[in-house]
């Protein structure tokens, strides 16, 4: 029978134009995330990476140089507030966001996590997302800029294998360069392999041996932030 | 696990758009998907197949997934060309990596068809 009006006719075949992104609920509040912070000269800062290969850490020591009082922190993880625990030791202020079975943060959780947080006094809102190479690329949740964490010991074939989240890279940081050697780390083929997929990004290589190796990305951080800055102004 | 979550919002998309149509069954949905997302097609095949056995409207539905290719503007000849393999992002005339991704990483519903 037919729905519209009820004769016996059969009812046809509809079809809805749509070209909708699936993605579009989440870009837009993204979106809205990144102008409230922007307008609050905040910069936010998403940290990618796989498991174990440094973000807290680095956040620890870029928190250290940057004055921990001027940076807030989402942690992302499946379980447990392990990496919040440890800011909190250094009175970085951080909060716990546990996904469960979700494998990267997106731009409601964030939202929701902004809603309970105190960013007054705050320059900058670094992200640690969940530690994992593929499904956190190219979500948007807010941020002004990526960072990708890329360790030595994970080996210098990962731009080649995971291609995706080095394509979006503001700034590539190779971690526990001290240990390339040991590793037989081949910085020159991981460089090229990057260089085919990003040619922009910044590459800077990082070790806790030698915390001034952490300077260099500091300082790009406080630039995009008087940039962000300098775009209120003129806005 | 990724193409979990991602496959419950197309469901949430199709629901929200045939709500008010009238809409016995979904027959068909058509999406396009560029080879610069992290979206495996076959993965999001199988969980439509999966999920769609809970939501009567959508039960008999099937969905057709278009790949789309990556499509690059190089910056340094102004030449447009595709991408051949997604670790390879560079222009096929000069070799410039300096470019910028003009389309792939879409993912779009594009077609609902509905009795």
């Amino acid at each position: 029978m037919c729905e519209e009006c009820g004769c016996d006719k059969q009812s046809e075949t509809r079809e809805i134009i749509l070209n909708k992104s699936i993605s579009e609920k989440n870009d837009s509040l993204a979106k809205e995330i990144k102008n409230n912070l922007r307008k609050k000269g905040i910069l936010c800062i998403n940290v990618l990476g796989a498991p174990g290969c440094g973000k807290t850490t680095f956040i620890e020591v870029v928190s250290q140089i940057l004055n921990h009082s001027s940076i807030a922190v989402i942690q992302g993880d499946l379980e447990s507030d392990i990496d919040k625990q440890r800011l909190d030791k250094q009175e970085i202020y951080a909060y716990q966001i546990n996904t469960h079975s979700g494998c990267h943060l997106n731009s409601y959780m964030i939202h929701n996590a902004l809603e309970d947080m105190n960013l007054k006094g705050k320059k900058y809102l670094i992200i640690e997302n969940v530690g994992n190479l593929v499904c956190p690329a190219g979500i948007k949740i807010g941020q002004h800029i990526n960072i990708v964490i890329s360790s030595t010991t994970e080996g210098s074939d990962k731009p080649k294998k995971y291609p995706f989240i080095f394509m979006d890279a503001n700034v590539i940081l190779i971690s526990k360069f001290d240990l390339a050697d040991k590793v037989e780390f081949n910085e020159k083929n991981y460089i090229k392999d990057i260089r085919k997929i990003n040619s922009n990004a910044k590459i800077i290589k990082i070790s806790l041996k030698d915390k001034k190796t952490f300077l260099k990305v500091a300082r790009f951080i406080e630039d995009e932030r008087n940039y962000l800055i300098t775009r209120n102004h003129s806005h | 696990m990724h193409e979990l979550s991602i496959t419950k919002r197309i469901i949430e998309v199709i629901l929200e758009e045939v709500q008010n149509k009238k809409c016995e069954s979904v027959k068909m949905v058509s999406l396009e998907l560029g080879n610069l997302t992290t979206y495996s097609k076959n993965s999001i095949l199988f969980y439509f197949d999966l999920l769609k056995k809970n939501f009567p409207i959508i039960k008999r539905s099937q969905i057709k997934i278009k790949e789309v290719k990556g499509k690059i503007l190089c910056n340094n000849c102004g030449r447009t060309s595709f991408i051949k393999d997604p670790y390879l992002i560079f222009c096929n005339f000069c070799n410039s990596s300096d470019i910028a991704i003009l389309q792939g990483k879409e993912f779009k519903i594009k077609r609902i068809r509905y009795k």
